[in-house]
C-alpha cells in the first residue's frame, strides 16, 4: 500500500517552514499549482492566492520567515482519491513579536501523480488577528 | 484508492442537505440530522452570537431560523468535497443577501460533517471570520486596527 501524497507533502511543508529547507518540497509541487490561504492580506501578506511552483515556494519561504510551528494536532482527517482534507490545531510562534499563537486551520489538498495541484487553507482569521494584535477587538454586537 | 459506495452516498447526502438548507428548508435539513447533533463554528460569538457551539435539533433550529430571518437569496458553491468513511469535508463559498439593506455577503468556510446511521451527527466549521465580520458589520476592521481611519465598506 503506497503512502498517500498528503503525508509526504505535510512532512516537506513543515520542514520548509521550520528549517527553511525547500528542497524536499519543490518536487512535490505541480508546475501549475494553485494555492490560497483565505484571510486579510493587508495584515498578513503571505495570505491570499498564488499560482505556479515558484510563487508557492516563495510564499512558503515568507511563511517560514514569519512563524515557527511548534506543534500541530490533526483533529479530523479525510483522505480521498488524490485529495485530502484536515482540520488541525496549530501552536505557532510569530517570529517578529515572539508571541505564541494557537490556531484552528482547515485545509483541502488535491494531488495529481503525487504532486500538489491545489491547496486551500481556511483559518479562524478573527481569532488570529486578535492574537496577533494582542488584545480583543471590540465591535458592535449583532442584533439577534 | 477509490470512494466506497458508502462514501459516495455520504458525499451525496451532504449535497442534498446543503440544497435543502440553502433553499430555506430548515425542517428538511433537520430531518437529515440526528437528534443529538453537535455543531461548532469558530467565530467571535460576542459579535456573531448565533454561531459558536450548539447541540440538539432545537438549538440548530433556533440558529438556522435566526440566519434565515436575517438573510435571503442564500446559495452556496462546493468546489471541493472529500469523503472518507463516515465523514465528509466540504469547502464552501456561501452567498447571502442581507434582508435589511439588500447587500450581499459572501464568505468561505470549511465544513466537516460526521454521519451516523445515514444522518449528520456532527458539524464543525472553520470560517474566514475576519472577512465575515467585516462584511456583516460593513466595517473595514483592518483599517481600524492599523489606525488609518474609520472606514465603511
Amino acid at each position: 500500500m503506497t503512502e498517500h501524497s498528503l503525508w509526504r507533502f505535510s512532512r516537506a511543508f513543515h520542514r520548509a517552514i521550520n528549517e527553511r529547507q525547500l528542497d524536499d518540497l519543490e518536487p512535490l509541487l505541480d508546475d501549475e499549482v494553485e494555492w490560497a490561504i483565505y484571510g486579510p492580506i493587508d495584515m498578513f501578506p503571505f495570505f491570499g492566492a498564488r499560482r505556479g511552483k515558484e510563487a508557492v515556494l516563495e510564499v512558503i519561504r515568507q511563511i517560514g520567515e514569519n512563524v515557527r510551528v511548534h506543534r500541530f494536532d490533526r483533529e479530523s482527517i479525510m483522505l480521498g482519491v488524490d485529495s485530502a482534507s484536515s482540520m488541525m490545531r496549530y501552536s505557532l510562534t510569530a517570529l517578529d513579536s515572539n508571541k505564541p499563537i494557537s490556531l484552528r486551520v482547515a485545509h483541502f489538498a488535491q494531488f495529481k501523480a503525487g504532486r500538489l495541484t491545489s491547496f486551500r487553507v481556511l483559518v479562524d482569521t478573527f481569532d488570529l488577528v486578535e492574537q496577533t494584535v494582542g488584545y480583543p477587538i471590540h465591535l458592535p454586537r449583532m442584533a439577534i | 484508492m477509490e470512494l466506497s459506495l458508502g462514501e459516495n452516498l455520504n458525499r451525496q447526502r451532504v449535497l442534498n442537505f446543503l440544497d435543502v438548507y440553502y433553499a430555506g428548508g430548515i425542517e428538511g435539513a433537520l430531518d437529515r440530522c440526528t437528534d443529538d447533533i453537535a455543531f461548532m463554528a469558530n467565530a467571535p460569538i460576542d459579535i456573531l452570537p448565533h454561531l459558536g457551539r450548539h447541540r440538539g435539533k432545537a438549538a440548530l433550529r433556533q440558529m438556522w431560523t435566526t440566519i434565515h430571518k436575517r438573510y435571503s437569496d442564500m446559495r452556496y458553491e462546493a468546489p471541493i468535497l472529500v469523503a472518507e468513511g463516515d465523514r465528509v469535508a466540504a469547502q464552501l463559498r456561501v452567498f447571502l443577501r442581507k434582508r435589511g439593506n439588500g447587500r450581499m455577503v459572501q464568505f468561505d468556510v470549511a465544513v466537516f460533517y460526521t454521519f451516523r446511521d445515514g444522518r449528520i451527527c456532527e458539524v464543525r466549521e472553520v470560517i474566514d471570520t475576519f472577512d465575515l465580520v467585516q462584511q456583516v458589520l460593513e466595517r473595514d476592521v483592518a483599517t481600524l486596527l492599523t489606525g488609518k481611519r474609520d472606514a465603511v465598506i
